[in-house]
C-alpha cells in the first residue's frame, strides 16, 4: 500500500484513540448491566429467542439460529449486536416492541465492540447480573414521610432490643420503652428477614428490591463495622435462616433458589433450583442436618444440608381429592426446636406439622389410592381460622405463633393443636413476628408500619409505628 | 367553511383531568372534515391551563380562553379549571385499573390469565377489582408497591422496563397512565372500588355512525373523545385512559389516543371499552372510484328494501349485479322456501308464463305451501335442539311437530319465544316445554335463551365480563335467575309425553364470586310481586319473555329478521347470527333496523318481513359478478352462490333421480327437507346437517370436504339414485330437455343438448349410457350451488 506518511499516522491514531485509558469501557460495569436489563428476559435462561443467550459473556458470544457472529473484537460494523440495535427497521430492532436503547447506550456498546469486545470480569460463565459489582445502597429517609410495612422483627437474644426491617435500614429498638435507639443503614431497600447471631453481635438480613436482586447481609448490631454482603440472588431475599450453631445461613429467594452458606465468610456452600416458584421461607431443623424451604409452588422441599440434596418433598399442600382437596401455597416452614417436626402454611385452612423422615418413607411407595388416603394420617393439622391466609410462623417453646392477613396473630399448643391465645388489633395484614421463649414476649410487625410487643396476654404491651420521624397528625 | 369544536367549553376539575379536543371544519355545503390534528391550540393564560398535543391539561384553578387555529380558521373555547390545590384521590377502579387494562396488563395472555403471569395475577380486563386489589397491594407481602418511593414500585419498574419485564415495555413514564398509578401509590393505593361512584355509560364522539371521505390523501382520520357518566352526575374526558379496537383491521385502525385512520374503502366499528363499558362508532369510508355509475333499475327504488341497499352500495361506490333469468330466480325461491327444487311441470309453467309480477306471485304462494311450513319448521329446530337423544324420538317429534306447526300458523315471534320460555305442564299437552327440557339446569338455559333469541354469546360471561361485549358476569347471574325455578318431573327420554315442566317453589342462583342472589333479568327493580314465582305462574320467565318481547327489546326483533336474511342471502346482515355486539357491526344498519321495525310493526308477523325481502330487487340479483361489486360479500350488490344444504341435497338428488311428474304422495317421508327429525345418513352427515347438540347456527358445517366429494363421486345414496334415474328418464320423449329442467329448472342450450345427445347414441342410449348422463348432471356445480 501506498498511503502517502501522514495519512498512515492518522490511521494508526484513529486506530488508538479508542484504546485511550481515560475512555476504555468496562464489559462488566457498563455493558453487561445494560444487556441484563433490557436483553436477557428474552434471550435467557427461560426464553432463548433465536437460540440465542446473552445471560452470561461465554453466551454473548455464541450466535444463536443465524449462525452469524453477535461481536466481532474491534468490528462493531460487523457485530450482529449492533446491526440489530440500531436498525432502522422497527421489526427487526431489538429490543423488539421496546424503545431503542439511548443513543449514549449504543455509544457505550459501540466503543466496547471497537476496543476489542474484552471480558474484565472473574469468570466468562458469570451471569451479567452478578457482574456489575456490588450495589450501593441509598440512604434511608432522614424522616419518613409514611410507614413501610414492617416485614421483619427479631428480638435480640437478651431480649433487650428489638430490630424491624426499614426502608434501607435496620432500626434498633428498645424491646421495653419502644425508643429508637440506632438506624443501621447501607441495606437495600426492603428488609424482609432479621436473624441475630447467638451472641448478639451480629444480624443478619435478609432483603432486596422486589424483582430488582436480592442480598444477605452481615451487620454489626451497634452499628462500629460496615455491612458486609455476604450472599447475592436475583430478586429479592424472602427469608434467612440460621443454623443451630449460627455458623450455616440459608437463603430463600423469590428467584426461586435455595442457597446455603457460611456466615463467617460468605463461601457459598450450595444452590438448590427446585422451586417453580419463589421460596418464601426456609428453616433447619434442630439438629442442623435437614433444610425445609416452603414456596409459592405449593410445595415444602427438604435437603441434607452436608451437600443440598434434596432429601424430601412435601406435597401436602396440594390435593386433587379427599378431604382436603384444594391448591395452597406455602408462605412459611418451621422446624420445632424440640423436635422432629416441620410446621407449615399459607393459603389453605391448616397449619400442618409433618416429619420429612415420614414423608420421605411414605414418598413413592404409596402404590394405590388406598394408601394415598392413609398418607393423611401422618400430617397433622391445626385449623387457624383465618379468612385471609396465613402469612408467617415461629415455632418455640412447644407453641405455634401464625400471623395473618385477619389482623390477628395466634398462639397454639404445637402437640395438641389447642388455641392458647389470639393477640388482635392490628389494623392491616401482620407480615412478621419473632417469639422469645424465655422471657415469653412475642413482637409482631403490621403491613401499616406498627409494631406490637406481647407479653403473656391477649393485649400488646407496647405498640409503636416503625417509622422515624414520621409526622403524627 | 366554520370550525366547530367539542366539547364547547373546557372545565377541568381534577389535577388528572385532561380533556381531548375534536376540531371540525364544516364546509358551507354540509361536509364536514376532523381537523384536530392539523389544528394549533394555545392557552391564553399558561398559569391556568396548558395544552399536551391535542389534550387541555390543568395548570391551576381560573379561567382563560383557548384559541385554535386550523387551516386559517379561528375559534376558541372556555377553559375553566377548578378543583386543582383540594384532595384529589385516584379512584382505584376507575382510573387505576382503567389505566392496567388500558396497558394490557390483565389481557388474557398476561396477568389477566387464570394462572398470571410470573407470579401476578390479575382479574380479566378487571372485572374482579377484590382480587386485583390483593394482589396489587398487599400480595406477596406488598412486594408491587413502595409507598415511600411510589415510581420505585415493581408494577411500575417492570412495563418502564427499569427491571426486566418478559411482558416488554408497557408504559412511558412520562405518561398520563403512569402518573395516576404513581399517584394512587403515593396517595396511599386507596382501593375503596365498592364505594366509586358508578360508571353509567360513556359517551363517544362523534357518535353512532360517522360517513369520512377520502381526499386526495391515502388516509383519512378522525379524532375521537370518550366522555364517561357516573352515578353521582359527574362526568369525565376518558379519551387517555380507555381501550380502542377495530372490527376490520384491513378497512381501518385506531390507536391509543383514539385516532381512527381509514386505510380504504368500506365500513369498520371502532369499540371503545372503558371497562365493563362499551360503545363503538361505526364508520364509513368513502372514495370516488373511477368509472363508477349506478345503474339498477328504477332510481331511487321504490321498494324500501331495495332503496337501504342501494343506498349503501352508492355510497360505498359498489354497483349492482343485474336480476338474474326466470330459471334461476325459480331454482332459488323453491330452494329457499321449501328446500326443495321446482318439479319439472312448476319448471315449465313459470317459464312459459310471462304476464308481470309473476315473481311475486311464485313467493306468495310458496309461503303458503306446506313444503314451507315443514321446511322453515325444520331450520327452527335445528337451533331448537330438537333432539332425540335428549327428549327421545316421540318427545322430539312431539316438540318439533309444535314447532312445524307454529310456522304452518304463523306463530307471531314474540308468541313463539313466550310460549317457550313459559311452559308449565306436560309435554304430551304443550310440547313448547320440551325447550326447558333442552338445558338441565339455569346456566344452559341462558346461554342457549343469549344466543337464540339475543343473539349474545354471553358464555364467556359466566367467569368473567365478556371481554368483547358490554355483557358482564353479573348480567349472566341475573339472566339465570330467571330459570332458578324451573322444575322437571318425570324423564323425557323414558316417558316424554308425561315429563312436564312447572314452577318449583324455591331455588334461587347465586353470583359465583361473592354468593349474593342474584335478582332475575331485567333488573329494574321493578320485579315485585309480579317476579315472584309461585306455583302454576312462572313469573320470573313471564317478565323475562315481556321484556325479550317488547318492541323496545334491542335484541330480539332485530336477531328475528337477522336470521330470515341469512337464510335468504346465506349470510346475516349481522354475521356470525347469533353473534349481535357492537364490534361485530351489522353490513347495514339501517336495512336491520327497518326490517326490525316493520316485524314489531306487524305484530311479529315473520311472513311480512319474508315478503319484504322476497319481492324485493335485491333478492333477485344475478351471483354473477361485476368488476366493481366483486369484493362485495355482504351488501348486496349480488347473490352469492352456495353449496346446497345437506337435506337439499338429498332431496334434489331424490327428486332429479326418482320423481317423475306428479308424484307426490307422502312428502314428508321422501323428502329429508320435509322431516322434522331427518334421520342421520351417510350423506346429510357429510354434507354438514347439525345433529342438534348445540343452539348455534355453526352446527351447521358449510365447509366443502372431501368426503363430500367422494360421496358424490362413489357415494352409495347417489349411486342408488343415479342408478334409479334410469327408470324415470328412459321413457321420456325428451331425456335432455326433462333431465336439465329436473337438475336445473332451465332447458338445455344448443350445445349442451348436442353433447349429451351424441353421447346417448354412442352408447346406443343404453342404460348405462342414461346413468352416466345424471351423473354428470349431479356433479356440475350448477346442480350442487343455489345460484
Amino acid at each position: 500500500m501506498h498511503f502517502p506518511p501522514v495519512i498512515f499516522l492518522l490511521l494508526i491514531a484513529g486506530a488508538l484513540a479508542p484504546l485511550d485509558a481515560d475512555d476504555s469501557i468496562s464489559f462488566s460495569r457498563q455493558v453487561a448491566p445494560l444487556l441484563a436489563q433490557r436483553c436477557t428476559v428474552c434471550h435467557g435462561a427461560k426464553k432463548s429467542r433465536s437460540r440465542y443467550r446473552m445471560d452470561s459473556f461465554a453466551r454473548l458470544v455464541q450466535p444463536g439460529r443465524s449462525g452469524r457472529l453477535p461481536l466481532v473484537a474491534g468490528k462493531p460494523q460487523e457485530s450482529l449486536l449492533m446491526e440489530l440495535i440500531t436498525s432502522a427497521d422497527d421489526d427487526e430492532r431489538m429490543p423488539r416492541d421496546d424503545d431503542a436503547l439511548a443513543a449514549g447506550q449504543i455509544a457505550t456498546v459501540r466503543r466496547w465492540i471497537l476496543q476489542g469486545a474484552v471480558f474484565d470480569g472473574p469468570s466468562r460463565d458469570t451471569l451479567l447480573w452478578k457482574l456489575g459489582g456490588e450495589r450501593r445502597h441509598p440512604d434511608a429517609p432522614d424522616r419518613y414521610r409514611v410507614p413501610v410495612p414492617v416485614l421483619a422483627v427479631a428480638l435480640s437474644p437478651d431480649g433487650v432490643e428489638l430490630a424491624t426491617g426499614g426502608y434501607h435500614e435496620v432500626l434498633i429498638w428498645n424491646a421495653t420503652s419502644g425508643e429508637l435507639l440506632r438506624r443501621i443503614g447501607a441495606v437495600p431497600e426492603r428488609v424482609t428477614s432479621l436473624r441475630y447471631s447467638p451472641g448478639g453481635e451480629r444480624v443478619l438480613v435478609g432483603g432486596g428490591a422486589p424483582g430488582d436482586h436480592g442480598q444477605v447481609l452481615s451487620i454489626d448490631t451497634r452499628g462500629r463495622a460496615p455491612a458486609r454482603v455476604i450472599h447475592s440472588t436475583a430478586d429479592i431475599v424472602n427469608s434467612v435462616a440460621l443454623g443451630p450453631d449460627g455458623k450455616l445461613a440459608a437463603v430463600g429467594s423469590a428467584d426461586r433458589t435455595v442457597a446455603v452458606l457460611r456466615v463467617e465468610d460468605g463461601e457459598l456452600l450450595w444452590t438448590a433450583r427446585m422451586h417453580s416458584e419463589a421460596v418464601t421461607g426456609v428453616a433447619f431443623r434442630r439438629d442442623g442436618t435437614l433444610l425445609a424451604s416452603s414456596s409459592k409452588d405449593m410445595t415444602v422441599k427438604t435437603y441434607v444440608v452436608a451437600t443440598g440434596a434434596l432429601f424430601t418433598t412435601h406435597r401436602g399442600h396440594t390435593r386433587n381429592i379427599g378431604k382436603h382437596a384444594g391448591h395452597h401455597r406455602v408462605f412459611d416452614v418451621a422446624f420445632d426446636p424440640d423436635g422432629p417436626v416441620a410446621v407449615s402454611a399459607g393459603e389453605g385452612p391448616h397449619i400442618q406439622i409433618w416429619d420429612p423422615e415420614v414423608i420421605k418413607r411414605e414418598d413413592g411407595t404409596a402404590a394405590d389410592l388406598e394408601e394415598r388416603f392413609k398418607k393423611e394420617a401422618t400430617i397433622r393439622r391445626i385449623d387457624h381460622g383465618y379468612e385471609k391466609g396465613l402469612l408467617a410462623l415461629v415455632a418455640r417453646g412447644g407453641r405455634v405463633f401464625s400471623a395473618s392477613g385477619d389482623g390477628v396473630v395466634k398462639e397454639h399448643e404445637l402437640d395438641s393443636g389447642k388455641l392458647v391465645r389470639v393477640c388482635g388489633g392490628h389494623p392491616d395484614h401482620v407480615l412478621s413476628l419473632d417469639y422469645d421463649e424465655t422471657r415469653k414476649t412475642l413482637v409482631t410487625g403490621c403491613f401499616d408500619g406498627s409494631v406490637r410487643v406481647w407479653g403473656g396476654g391477649e393485649e400488646p404491651l407496647l405498640t409503636f409505628v416503625a417509622a422515624p420521624g414520621l409526622r403524627q397528625d | 367553511m366554520g370550525l366547530e369544536i367539542h366539547p364547547p367549553s373546557v372545565n377541568l376539575a381534577s389535577r388528572r383531568d385532561r380533556v381531548q379536543l375534536v376540531v371540525t371544519g364544516r364546509t358551507s355545503r354540509g361536509g364536514t372534515r376532523d381537523l384536530t390534528h392539523l389544528a394549533k391550540l394555545r392557552c391564553t393564560d399558561d398559569r391556568v391551563a396548558s395544552v399536551d398535543g391535542t389534550r387541555v391539561v390543568p395548570v391551576a384553578n381560573g379561567e382563560a380562553d383557548l384559541t385554535v387555529e386550523a387551516e386559517g380558521l379561528h375559534a376558541s373555547v372556555r377553559v375553566v379549571v377548578d378543583g386543582q390545590d383540594g384532595d384529589d384521590p385516584v379512584r382505584f377502579k376507575y382510573e387505576a385499573l382503567a389505566v392496567l387494562t388500558r396497558q394490557g396488563c390483565n389481557s388474557g395472555s398476561c396477568h389477566g390469565s387464570p394462572q398470571g403471569k410470573g407470579g401476578f395475577t390479575l382479574s380479566l380486563f378487571a372485572y374482579a377489582p377484590s382480587i386485583d386489589r390483593d394482589s396489587l397491594v398487599r400480595g406477596d407481602r406488598g412486594r408491587r408497591v413502595n409507598f415511600l418511593r411510589p415510581e420505585d414500585s415493581l408494577f411500575l419498574k417492570k412495563p418502564t422496563l427499569r427491571v426486566s419485564h418478559v411482558g416488554g415495555r408497557r408504559l412511558h413514564e412520562d405518561s398520563l397512565g403512569f402518573g395516576i398509578l404513581r399517584d394512587w401509590v403515593q396517595q396511599g393505593a386507596n382501593t375503596d372500588f365498592e364505594n366509586e361512584s358508578r360508571c353509567v355509560d360513556i359517551e363517544v364522539s362523534p357518535s353512532l355512525s360517522r360517513v369520512l371521505r377520502f381526499g386526495a390523501a391515502a388516509e383519512v382520520r378522525q379524532q375521537l373523545r370518550v366522555v364517561a357518566r357516573f352515578a353521582d352526575g359527574s362526568s369525565r374526558d376518558v379519551t387517555g385512559i380507555v381501550t380502542y379496537s377495530c372490527s376490520q383491521d384491513e378497512i381501518a385502525s385506531v390507536d391509543a389516543n383514539g385516532v381512527v385512520r381509514g386505510k380504504r374503502r368500506g365500513q369498520a366499528a371502532v369499540s371503545v371499552r372503558y371497562l365493563e363499558k362499551l360503545a363503538s362508532v361505526r364508520f364509513t369510508f368513502v372514495r370516488d372510484v373511477p368509472g363508477f355509475e349506478w345503474s339498477d333499475g328504477e332510481n331511487p327504488a321504490t321498494d324500501p328494501v331495495d332503496r337501504l341497499v342501494n343506498a349503501k352500495l352508492q355510497l360505498l361506490r359498489i354497483s349492482a349485479s343485474p336480476i338474474c333469468s326466470d330459471s334461476v330466480f325459480l331454482r332459488r325461491a323453491h330452494l329457499d322456501l321449501t328446500g326443495l327444487l321446482p318439479t319439472v311441470r312448476e319448471a315449465r309453467a313459470f317459464l312459459a308464463d310471462d304476464s308481470p309480477g309473476k315473481r311475486t306471485r311464485l313467493v306468495d304462494r310458496l309461503l303458503e305451501t306446506e313444503s314451507f311450513a315443514r321446511y322453515w319448521g325444520q331450520k327452527r329446530a335445528d337451533l331448537l335442539r330438537v333432539d332425540p337423544d335428549l327428549l327421545s324420538t316421540a318427545g322430539a317429534e312431539l316438540y318439533g311437530g309444535w314447532i312445524v306447526d307454529s310456522v304452518r300458523r304463523n306463530m307471531p315471534s314474540d308468541e313463539f319465544a313466550r310460549r317457550l320460555l313459559t311452559a308449565s305442564a306436560e309435554i304430551s299437552t304443550s310440547p313448547e316445554a320440551g325447550y326447558l327440557f333442552t338445558g338441565s339446569d339455569p346456566a344452559t338455559l341462558t346461554e342457549t335463551t343469549a344466543q337464540l333469541f339475543m343473539g349474545s354469546r354471553v358464555n364467556c360471561a359466566k367467569c368473567h365480563n365478556h371481554p368483547f361485549e358490554a355483557w358482564t358476569q353479573d348480567d349472566y347471574y341475573h339472566i339465570a335467575a330467571v330459570f332458578a325455578r324451573v322444575r322437571r318431573d318425570g324423564d323425557p327420554k323414558k316417558n316424554a309425553g308425561a315429563a312436564s315442566i312447572s314452577v318449583a317453589m324455591e331455588g334461587e342462583v347465586k353470583h359465583p364470586v361473592s354468593g349474593r342472589v342474584m335478582e332475575p333479568w331485567p333488573v329494574d327493580g321493578a320485579a315485585g310481586e309480579a317476579g315472584k314465582d309461585t306455583a302454576g305462574e312462572p313469573g320470573r320467565r313471564a317478565r323475562f319473555a315481556s321484556w325479550l318481547t317488547s318492541p323496545e327489546n334491542p335484541y330480539f326483533a332485530r336477531v328475528e329478521v337477522n336470521r330470515v336474511w341469512a337464510e335468504l342471502f346465506g349470510r346475516g346482515i349481522v354475521d356470525p347470527v347469533d353473534d349481535f355486539r357492537s364490534s361485530n357491526p351489522a353490513s347495514n344498519q339501517e336495512l336491520l333496523d327497518f326490517l326490525a321495525r316493520e316485524l314489531v310493526d306487524h305484530g311479529f308477523d315473520r311472513k311480512h318481513v319474508l315478503r319484504l325481502i322476497l319481492h324485493s330487487r335485491v333478492y333477485q340479483r344475478s351471483t354473477r359478478a361485476l368488476s366493481l361489486n366483486r369484493d362485495d360479500e355482504r351488501l348486496g350488490s349480488h347473490m352469492i352462490a352456495r353449496l346446497l344444504t345437506a337435506e337439499q341435497l338429498q332431496d334434489a338428488l331424490t327428486r332429479v333421480c326418482t320423481e317423475g311428474e306428479g308424484a307426490g304422495a307422502d312428502m314428508a317421508s321422501r323428502f329429508a327437507t320435509q322431516r322434522v327429525l331427518p334421520e342421520r345418513s351417510e350423506l346429510l352427515v357429510a354434507f354438514g346437517a347439525p345433529a342438534r347438540k348445540s343452539p348455534c347456527a355453526c352446527e351447521r358445517s358449510t365447509e366443502p370436504t372431501l368426503p363430500q366429494l367422494l360421496q358424490l363421486m362413489n357415494g352409495r345414496e347417489v349411486a342408488g339414485r343415479v342408478r334409479d334415474a334410469v327408470g324415470r328418464f328412459e321413457k321420456s320423449a325428451d331425456l335432455v330437455e326433462e333431465l336439465y329442467l329436473a337438475a336445473f329448472s332451465r332447458p338445455p342450450g344448443n350445445d349442451e343438448r348436442e353433447r349429451s345427445e351424441a353421447y346417448l347414441a354412442s352408447r346406443g342410449r343404453s342404460r348405462e349410457a342414461i346413468q352416466d348422463l345424471v351423473w354428470a348432471v349431479v356433479n356440475t356445480r350448477e346442480f350442487l350451488f343455489q345460484h
